[in-house]
C-alpha cells in the first residue's frame, strides 16, 4: 500500500484505519471512566501494568487525564477524521462525479498532518507525568504551564493545531471540490443530501477552525514563551491577561464544531431514508435550506456555553433567542424524515436501521438540549451529566451511529466486499439500544445534580444515592463495548473472505453506485458520467413501467433515448421538486 | 481571471489545465479568505485587552512601527506586477527575474525591520515578557505570527524563483502567490491597528 | 478541624473536607470555639428526593426555574413521543410496502411540516424563553433586591484549588478590615435575607455552584463575579465546583449553613470579636478582600 498515494479513495482507507482506531482507544477510556464512576478507586481490570503503584487503581491525576484524552480523541482523531477523512474523501467526489478531489496532494498533507498530530497524542502517554488532563477544552490558566507543567499537555496541544490544520485542508478542499468538480449536469439541486451536508460542514469547517488555531497558538505561546494572554490572578505577571477570552475564541470555534460533527450525519440520514424506503427524501430543498440555515445560525449561537460565565445581560440574552432561534430549522429537517418514512416502503438494511438509530438517538439528544439553551433552566443543569448525556446523545451516538450506516453503506462501495447483514444488523440496534442505555443513564443522573469531571462524586453527601444508577448506567457502557466486537469480527472476516457484491447491491440511483465498479478505478469513472435526475428517483411510476424496477440511475437514460439532453430529462416522474428526483 | 463556472467536460489537455489553474485559483482565494478569520481572532483578543485598560503606547514610535510597511507594499506590488509578466521573450524573463528578485529583497527587508524593532523594544527599551503584561505580548506574539505567514509566502516566492532559473513554468503559481501578498499585506494593515497604534 | 464543631455527623463529614492548611497564608478558623446554635444541623443529610428528580430546592426563588424545568420536560415527553411514535408507526406501517409514493412531498405536505415545525418552535421554545426571561428579570440578574434590602448578607468567596475561603465583613459592614470573618469551606447565612455573593479566583477557573439553591457562577481570576440568592429554611447543604479545576477538583467541598437570624448574628459577632484579636496588620496576602463593588 502506497502511503503517499493521492487517490480520494486510498486516502480514505488510511483515515478509515487510523479514526478506527483511535474510536477503540477513545471507547476503551470512556470505559475507564465508567468503571470509576461505579467503582470509585478500585483497580480497574486489565490495567496493572499500565499503574503499578496503584495496582490499576486510577488515581486522581491519571482521572484527569483518561477523561481529558477521551474527550480529545474523539472529537479530533475518531469522529472527525472518521466522518471526513474516511466517509467525506470517499464518497464526496464519487458522488458529485469528480475524477478526484479538487487538490490531491492537499489531502494527502491534510492526512500525514492528522497522522503526525495522532502520533503526539500516542507519544503524550508515554511522557512523565501523563498526556493532557485539563479538559479538552483545556481552560486556561489550568491548561497552562503554571498549573499543568507536563510535556504531554504542549504535546497534545500540538496535536490539535495539527488535526486543526488537516481539517483546515480537507474543509478547503471539499468546498472547491463541490464548487468546482461537479460533472457536467450534476446541479446544485442533484446533489446527494450527504454531499450538502459535507459541504456545510466544510465551510463551518474553513470559517471556524482557524479561531480554533488563533486560541490554540495564544496558549502556546503563553506555555512555551512566557506570555501573558490567558493567564490572570495570583500567577499574572505585568497585569496578566483574561482567561475568559480563550473561552470565548474556543466556543466560537466549539460550538459549530458540534454541527461540523453532526451535518454529515444529518445528511447520510436523510439520504439513506429516502434510500430505504424507496421514495424520493421529502422536502429535499427544505431538508437542505434547513441545514443551510444550521450553518449560518452556528457560529452565532456558541456563548450558551458561557451563560455561568457571568457575561453582560445583554449578551445572554442575544445568546438564549439566538440558540434557541436554531431549533426551528432542526424541526423542519427532521420532520421532513420522518414526512419521507410515511407512504413509502421501508426496508430495514442495517445502514436504514443505524440512520434510524441516529433519527432516535439525535431525537432524544435535541430535545434535552432545548433546556440548557434559556439561562434560566440551564443554571441547575450546566456542568452536569446532563450536558454530558445532551451532547453525547447528538455528537457521540448520534455521529456513531451515522458514522456506521455509512460504513455499512459504502463498504461494498469501498473494498467490493459487503458486510455481513445480519452482524452488522445486531450491531448497531445493540449499539443504539445501549447507547440510549447509557446516554439515558448520565441525563438522569445529571438531573438529580452529579457534576461531570468528579473522580468519585460521591465524595457529595447529596449524590450518594446515585451510586446504583451508575452502576447502571455504567454496565450498559461495558455492553456497549463489548457489542462493538460484532463490528470488529465482521470487518476482519468480510475483508478476508465476505461476499463479493456487484456495482449496486442497494438498488440506488446515485452515481457512484449506477456509474462505476466496486470499488471504482483510480479516475472513478470513465467517461465522466451526464447527470439527467436528482439522487432520490425511486419508485417513479415511468421507470416501474419501463424498466421493471424502482430506482433508476442519476445518468441513466431509457433505453430508446440514449440521446437526452440534461434539461429534457426534468420530467421523470413528472415533476420538478419532487424531493431529489429531478 | 474570474473562474468559469461551466460544466463542461475539459475537451483537451490544455483546456483541462486551464481549469485546473483557475481551481487552484479559486482554493486559494477562498483558503486566504478562511484564513483571515486566524487574525481576526487575534484582533478580537487584541482589542478585548485594550478595551479593558488603556493601551500603553509601545516603546517603539508608531511611524517606526509603520516603516516595514513600505518594503511590505513593495513587495506585494513587485509581485503582482511579476504575476503579470508572460516571459515569452529572454528580455521579459530577465524582467521577472528581476521583479521576483525585488519582491524577495524587500520582503527579506521588512522581516529584518520587524526582527531589529523586536529586539530593539526587548534590549534597549527593556519591554519585555512576561513583565510587560498582554501588551508585550500582544508586541511580540502578533508580530512573530504575522511574520511567519510573511516568510510562507516569500519561501514560495524563493522557490519559483528557483524553478523558473530551471525554466519551468510558473505562471500560475505566481498568480496564487500575489494573493498571498495582498494577504499578508492587509493583515499586516490588521495587525498594525490592533496592535500598533496607541 | 477546629472550624467544624462537634457531632456525630460532623466528624465524619470533617475526613472529607480538604485541609485548609494547603493554602499558604490561610489564617486561623475564626469561628473556632463559638458555640454552636443546637438547632442547626452542620451537615446535610442524605437526600431523600429521587433518583429521577433535582436536588431538593432550599431558596426562596428555585422553584420558579424547577416549575420552568417541568414544564419544559412536559413538552419533551410530548415531543419524543410524537417523533418516535410516528417514526416506529411508519415503520411498522410501511415496512416492505408493495408501493411506494413516487413524490417527495406535496405543498400541502411541505406546508404541514413547516407549520408543524413552528408551531412547536412557538409554544416549546417560547415558553423556556419567556420563563426564563421573567427569572433572569426577576431573580437572577435583578441586583436591585439584595442592594435595596436593609438586612442583605454580602460574602466575599475566593476560589482556591482546591476550596473554597469565604469573607464576611463583620460588624463595621465594611471589607478588609480587623472585625472579617474568614472561614474555609463553611459558608453561614441567614434565613429569609438575600445573600449577595461576589466571587473571585486566586489561580484557575472555579464553578461555585450550590446544588441545592439553583446557584451556580464560574470564578476566573482577574475579575469579580456576582449572584445573589436566598434561603428558604435552616438546614445545611452542600457548595460544589463544577469547573474541572485540577486534580482534586472532586475534592473542592463546601458547606453551607442557613441559620436562623438571631444565631448568624451571634455568631457573626463572636467570630468577629475572635478575628481582631488575631488581626495582623503585617500579613497582608491574608486581606485579600477588596471594597464590594455596587452593581
Amino acid at each position: 500500500m502506497n502511503l503517499f498515494a493521492s487517490d480520494h479513495k486510498a486516502v480514505a482507507r488510511r483515515y478509515l484505519w487510523g479514526g478506527l482506531g483511535f474510536l477503540l482507544l477513545g471507547g476503551l477510556l470512556a470505559l475507564i471512566i465508567r468503571w470509576q464512576w461505579a467503582y470509585p478507586g478500585q483497580p480497574v481490570p486489565g490495567l496493572a501494568w499500565a499503574m503499578p503503584e496503584s495496582h490499576g487503581a486510577m488515581t486522581p491525576p491519571a482521572y484527569t487525564a483518561v477523561f481529558t484524552m477521551h474527550g480529545l480523541i474523539m472529537i479530533f482523531f475518531a469522529v472527525t477524521p472518521l466522518l471526513f477523512g474516511a466517509l467525506g474523501h470517499f464518497v464526496l467526489p464519487l458522488s458529485i462525479g469528480a475524477r478526484g478531489l479538487a487538490f490531491p496532494r492537499l489531502s494527502v498533507l491534510g492526512f500525514w498532518l492528522y497522522a503526525l498530530g495522532g502520533a503526539l497524542v500516542l507519544g503524550s502517554f508515554a511522557v512523565r507525568l501523563g498526556p493532557a488532563s485539563a479538559g479538552w477544552t483545556s481552560y486556561p490558566p489550568l491548561s497552562t504551564s503554571v498549573f499543568t507543567p507536563s510535556l504531554g499537555q504542549t504535546l497534545v496541544t500540538v496535536a490539535v493545531l495539527c488535526a486543526a490544520a488537516s481539517s483546515f485542508l480537507y474543509g478547503l478542499n471539499f468546498v472547491v471540490t463541490v464548487v468546482r468538480c461537479r460533472a457536467p449536469g450534476m446541479t446544485w439541486g442533484r446533489l446527494t443530501l450527504t454531499v450538502w451536508g459535507l459541504f456545510f460542514a466544510s465551510v463551518l469547517n474553513v470559517l471556524f477552525v482557524p479561531v480554533l488555531a488563533a486560541a490554540t497558538a495564544l496558549l502556546l505561546m503563553d506555555r512555551l514563551l512566557g506570555t501573558q494572554f490567558f493567564i490572570a490572578g495570583a500567577a499574572a505577571v505585568g497585569g496578566g491577561g483574561d482567561p475568559v477570552v480563550y473561552q470565548h475564541l474556543f466556543w466560537l470555534f466549539g460550538h459549530p464544531e458540534v454541527y461540523i460533527l453532526i451535518l454529515p450525519a444529518w445528511g447520510m440520514v436523510g439520504d439513506f431514508v429516502a434510500f430505504f424506503s424507496r421514495k424520493p427524501a421529502h422536502g429535499y430543498r427544505l431538508t437542505a435550506g434547513a441545514m443551510g440555515v444550521v450553518t449560518a445560525l452556528s457560529g452565532l449561537v456558541y456563548a450558551h456555553h458561557l451563560f455561568t460565565s457571568g457575561m453582560s445581560p445583554v449578551l445572554g440574552r442575544t445568546f438564549m433567542v439566538l440558540t434557541l432561534l436554531i431549533s426551528l430549522p432542526a424541526e423542519v429537517m427532521y420532520l421532513n424524515w420522518l414526512m419521507t418514512l410515511w407512504r413509502g416502503s421501508v426496508r430495514l438494511t442495517s445502514p436504514m436501521l443505524a440512520a434510524l438509530g441516529t433519527m432516535v438517538v439525535f431525537g432524544l439528544g435535541g430535545i434535552t438540549g432545548l433546556s440548557l439553551g434559556a439561562v434560566a433552566t440551564d443554571v441547575p443543569l450546566h456542568g452536569t451529566l446532563w450536558v454530558v448525556g445532551h451532547f453525547h446523545l447528538t455528537m457521540g451516538a448520534a455521529s456513531f451511529l451515522a458514522v456506521f450506516a455509512g460504513l455499512y453503506f459504502w463498504f461494498p462501495k469501498m473494498f467490493g466486499r459487503a458486510l455481513h447483514e445480519g452482524l452488522a444488523k445486531a450491531h448497531v440496534v445493540s449499539s443504539a439500544v445501549l447507547f440510549l442505555g447509557v446516554f439515558g443513564g448520565q441525563l438522569a443522573a445529571g438531573y438529580a445534580g452529579q457534576l461531570r469531571r468528579l473522580y468519585d462524586p460521591y465524595q457529595y453527601t447529596y449524590l450518594k444515592h446515585l451510586l446504583p444508577l451508575n452502576q447502571w448506567t455504567s454496565a450498559c457502557a461495558f455492553l456497549l463495548g463489548a457489542a462493538q466486537v460484532l463490528f470488529i469480527v465482521n470487518l476482519v472476516w468480510t475483508l478476508s473472505r465476505g461476499r463479493v457484491v456487484g456495482a449496486n447491491p442497494w438498488k440506488v440511483g446515485t452515481l457512484e453506485w449506477t456509474c462505476t465498479p466496486s470499488p471504482p478505478p483510480a479516475w472513478n469513472y470513465d467517461p465522466v458520467p451526464v447527470v439527467l435526475r436528482g439522487p432520490h428517483a425511486l419508485s417513479q411510476p415511468e421507470v416501474l413501467e419501463r424498466l421493471g424496477r424502482d430506482w433508476m440511475g442519476q445518468a441513466e437514460s431509457f433505453p430508446e433515448e440514449s440521446e437526452t439532453e440534461p434539461g429534457q430529462a426534468e420530467g421523470v416522474g413528472g415533476m420538478s421538486t419532487s424531493g431529489g428526483a429531478a | 481571471m474570474r473562474p468559469s463556472m461551466s460544466m463542461r467536460v475539459p475537451s483537451s489537455e490544455e483546456e483541462g489545465s486551464q481549469r485546473d489553474a483557475e481551481t487552484r485559483w479559486l482554493g486559494t482565494v477562498l483558503g486566504l479568505a478562511a484564513w483571515t478569520m486566524f487574525f481576526v481572532s487575534l484582533s478580537f483578543a487584541v482589542g478585548w485587552y485594550r478595551m479593558r485598560e488603556p493601551w500603553p503606547p509601545l516603546p517603539i514610535s508608531t511611524v517606526l512601527l509603520a516603516l516595514p510597511g513600505l518594503p511590505l507594499v513593495f513587495s506585494s506590488a513587485m509581485l503582482h506586477r511579476a504575476a503579470r509578466v508572460q516571459p515569452v521573450s529572454p528580455r521579459e524573463a530577465r524582467r521577472l527575474l528581476r521583479l521576483l528578485g525585488m519582491t524577495l529583497a524587500s520582503g527579506a527587508v521588512f522581516v529584518a525591520m520587524q526582527a531589529a524593532w523586536t529586539h530593539l523594544a526587548f534590549w534597549n527599551h527593556h519591554f519585555r515578557i512576561p513583565d510587560d503584561g498582554v501588551p508585550a505580548s500582544a508586541f511580540y506574539g502578533l508580530t512573530a505570527l504575522h511574520a511567519l505567514h510573511v516568510l510562507v509566502v516569500l519561501a514560495g516566492v524563493f522557490f519559483s524563483t528557483v524553478r523558473l532559473k530551471r525554466s519551468a513554468e510558473v505562471g500560475d503559481s505566481l498568480r496564487r502567490l500575489s494573493l498571498g501578498g495582498y494577504f499578508v499585506t492587509a493583515m499586516w494593515l490588521l495587525l498594525f491597528v490592533a496592535v500598533y497604534l496607541p | 478541624m477546629k472550624a467544624l464543631p462537634t457531632g456525630t455527623v460532623a466528624k465524619a463529614l470533617s475526613a472529607q473536607v480538604p485541609e485548609p492548611t494547603s493554602a499558604p497564608h490561610a489564617p486561623a478558623p475564626s469561628n473556632a470555639g463559638v458555640p454552636e446554635p443546637t438547632s442547626t444541623p452542620r451537615a446535610p443529610a442524605p437526600s431523600h428526593t429521587g433518583t429521577l428528580s433535582l436536588p431538593e430546592d432550599a431558596s426562596t426563588h428555585g422553584h420558579r426555574i424547577d416549575a420552568l424545568l417541568a414544564w419544559s420536560h412536559r413538552f419533551d415527553a410530548v415531543l419524543i413521543t410524537v417523533a418516535l411514535g410516528w417514526l416506529v408507526l411508519a415503520v411498522w406501517r410501511f415496512r416492505k410496502a408493495k408501493q411506494a409514493a413516487s413524490d417527495g412531498g406535496t405543498r400541502r405536505s411541505r406546508a404541514w411540516v413547516l407549520g408543524l415545525a413552528l408551531g412547536a418552535f412557538v409554544v416549546v421554545d417560547g415558553t423556556l424563553l419567556l420563563g426564563s426571561e421573567g427569572y433572569l428579570r426577576d431573580v437572577l440578574w435583578n441586583f436591585s433586591v439584595p442592594s435595596e434590602d436593609p438586612r442583605t448578607v454580602r460574602i466575599e468567596i475566593n476560589a482556591h484549588q482546591w476550596s473554597w475561603e469565604a469573607r464576611y465583613a463583620g460588624e463595621d459592614g465594611r471589607f478588609n478590615t480587623s472585625d472579617d470573618v474568614v472561614t474555609w469551606n463553611d459558608l453561614r447565612v441567614p434565613v429569609g435575607v438575600p445573600v449577595w455573593v461576589q466571587l473571585v479566583s486566586t489561580d484557575v477557573v472555579h464553578g461555585f455552584s450550590l446544588p441545592h439553591f439553583r446557584v451556580k457562577l464560574d470564578a476566573i481570576p482577574g475579575r469579580v463575579n456576582q449572584t445573589w440568592f436566598q434561603a428558604a429554611r435552616e438546614g445545611a447543604w452542600e457548595a460544589a465546583c463544577y469547573q474541572h479545576c485540577g486534580t482534586s477538583h472532586y475534592r473542592m467541598r463546601g458547606v453551607l449553613t442557613a441559620m436562623s437570624p438571631e444565631s448568624y448574628a451571634t455568631w457573626l459577632r463572636e467570630a468577629g470579636k475572635q478575628s481582631a484579636q488575631a488581626w495582623d496588620a503585617e500579613d497582608v496576602a491574608a486581606h485579600w478582600g477588596w471594597e464590594w463593588k455596587a452593581p
